[in-house]
């Protein structure tokens, strides 16, 4: 027995409202923890609450504006004039990522988790520069006669939005946009022209994504960087005078099977924010480039139905669904 | 990186939200609620030895949570405890038991956000991005305490009602 007398619904409601808010009197707290320890179905109700709750200042922090195509669009015609600026300015204005203490002693798989956790909040938004020190960039390859140009990855812009969302805007030698993405359970492309189509696989589509013909896909911060602690000798750079990005360096173990040679993540130390991704000596069995960088443009909020495909297309386009 | 570690990685990943609304709803805003995250975190990975993989991870991580929090009133941060210690075990029983669950559903949030207009959405924008209390939103809107707390009652409301909704609609499809 509580000694408190039972609480309805609507006091309950109350009661729980004013706990996620913290304005609980003394006597309402003392109610409320009664009932929570009591009560197991309102303990439910009350985490279900905690978690809406949380979840609600998550998305809030990160949903300060919807982006339309247009506005997309424009921002690939001024991304490689202003990348730098951008990112300097995303970071200016401050967004809620989650604060990370990053210590001298801090270990390379302490940097790792930390930078997994900040991985998970809010959007993020890549411009995909292709390297390549034997070849000319991927842009700039001539097409075989009679031949479609293919669309580069370089000079793509990735968006991305934890765990698994992604969409990818590539442009070919003759200017047409084809965008590729997921919604989570379904993947899609957008050619320029024909018919849009759409798969429940979602790795369908997947194919032009950086690295993906190496097996890695910096798609899913979660699991990428827990393949890079795993297959990569880790070493930390922190930041200096000169630099003020902290840096993970990764040499693939000998024993790992694809991927990069060398990967190089540059980051806030402050924030955990990787602002730029560098997958060097990329194996070339299949093709792609030698070197990709990623680098962060922005980490404004997209659109919450940005990586749904009817958001890339004419409502007049055909539509095929797959499988 | 050790097998275990990797492990507590992984893990730790799927745990996260579920941990971090426990210790929300604990310590009541978000820049606390960071600063304990981070303790958790490494709380886990600093004792992962100690974790018995034959029983489920979240109560485990959970249960650091509590310690971290506790250890966080210790060091003089103001967020008074609210919840009894029988209540707070209670709380950490039942997010252990909802967390699969509620993670499905809160997938459909952003867009149940994007619904939202007028008013109702001016209040959840200060409460939620802005950080204000009830009480300061009220000031900034000429508007009652009890006023916007039964709005973001009814907005918080509105946002599950909208989940289930979707989540109807995905079922029926």
């Amino acid at each position: 027995m509580s000694g408190y007398a039972p609480i309805d619904d609507r006091e309950w409601s109350r009661l729980a409202q004013a706990a996620l808010d913290h304005e609980l009197s003394t006597d309402d707290a003392a109610r409320f923890s009664a009932e929570i320890a009591s009560n197991a179905a309102r303990a439910a109700d009350f985490a279900r609450l905690a978690m809406l709750h949380d979840a609600l200042e998550r998305e809030m922090n990160a949903a300060v504006a919807g982006r339309t195509l247009a506005r997309r669009t424009r921002m690939f015609a001024r991304i490689r004039r202003f990348a730098a600026v951008a990112a300097a300015i995303a970071l200016a204005t401050g967004f809620a990522w989650i604060a990370f203490r990053t210590t001298p002693e801090a270990s390379a798989a302490e940097v790792v988790a930390r930078l997994v956790v900040a991985a998970r909040s809010g959007d993020r938004t890549y411009f995909v520069r292709a390297v390549d020190e034997n070849r000319r960039p991927a842009r700039a390859a001539k097409e075989p006669r009679g031949t479609r140009p293919q669309p580069s990855i370089d000079g793509a812009i990735l968006y991305v939005r934890a765990p698994d969302l992604y969409v990818l805007a590539r442009i070919d030698t003759a200017g047409a946009e084809t965008i590729t993405g997921s919604d989570g359970s379904r993947a899609w492309i957008v050619p320029a022209k024909g018919p849009v189509r759409v798969s429940n696989d979602p790795k369908r589509f997947s194919g032009a994504l950086p690295g993906s013909q190496q097996g890695i896909v910096f798609i899913d911060p979660h699991v990428d960087l827990a393949e890079l602690a795993q297959s990569y000798d880790l070493k930390l750079v922190p930041a200096t005078k000169d630099d003020a990005l902290a840096r993970i360096e990764g040499t693939r173990r000998s024993d790992a099977r694809g991927g990069p040679k060398r990967v190089e993540l540059a980051y806030e130390e402050s924030s955990a924010l990787i602002r730029s991704i560098r997958l060097e000596n990329l194996p070339q069995a299949r093709g792609g480039p030698r070197t990709v960088e990623f680098e962060l443009v922005d980490d404004a909020p997209l659109d919450p139905r940005f990586f749904t495909h009817e958001f890339h297309h004419d409502a007049s386009r055909v539509v095929i669904t797959e499988d | 990186m050790d097998p275990r570690t990797r492990q507590a990685f992984t893990l730790w990943t799927q745990a996260q939200p579920a941990v971090s609304a426990f210790v929300h709803a604990l310590v009541g805003d978000r820049a606390a609620r960071d600063e304990v995250l981070q303790e958790v975190a490494l709380a886990i990975l600093e004792s992962f030895d100690r974790y018995d993989a034959s029983r489920p991870f979240l109560p485990w991580a959970l249960g650091i949570a509590r310690n971290e929090v506790a250890n966080a009133r210790h060091r003089g941060r103001r967020f008074p405890a609210f919840l009894s210690e029988a209540a707070e075990s209670a709380l950490a029983d039942a997010v252990a038991t909802v967390s699969d669950d509620e993670r499905v559903r809160l997938a459909h949030l952003s867009d149940c956000i994007a619904r939202l207009e007028g008013r109702p959405r001016e209040i959840c924008d200060l409460r939620y991005r802005t950080g204000l209390s009830p009480a300061r939103i009220a000031d900034a809107l000429g508007m009652q305490p009890n006023t916007v707390s039964k709005a973001l009652e009814r907005v918080r409301a509105e946002l599950r009602e909208c989940i289930e909704r979707r989540i109807a609609a995905e079922g029926a499809r």
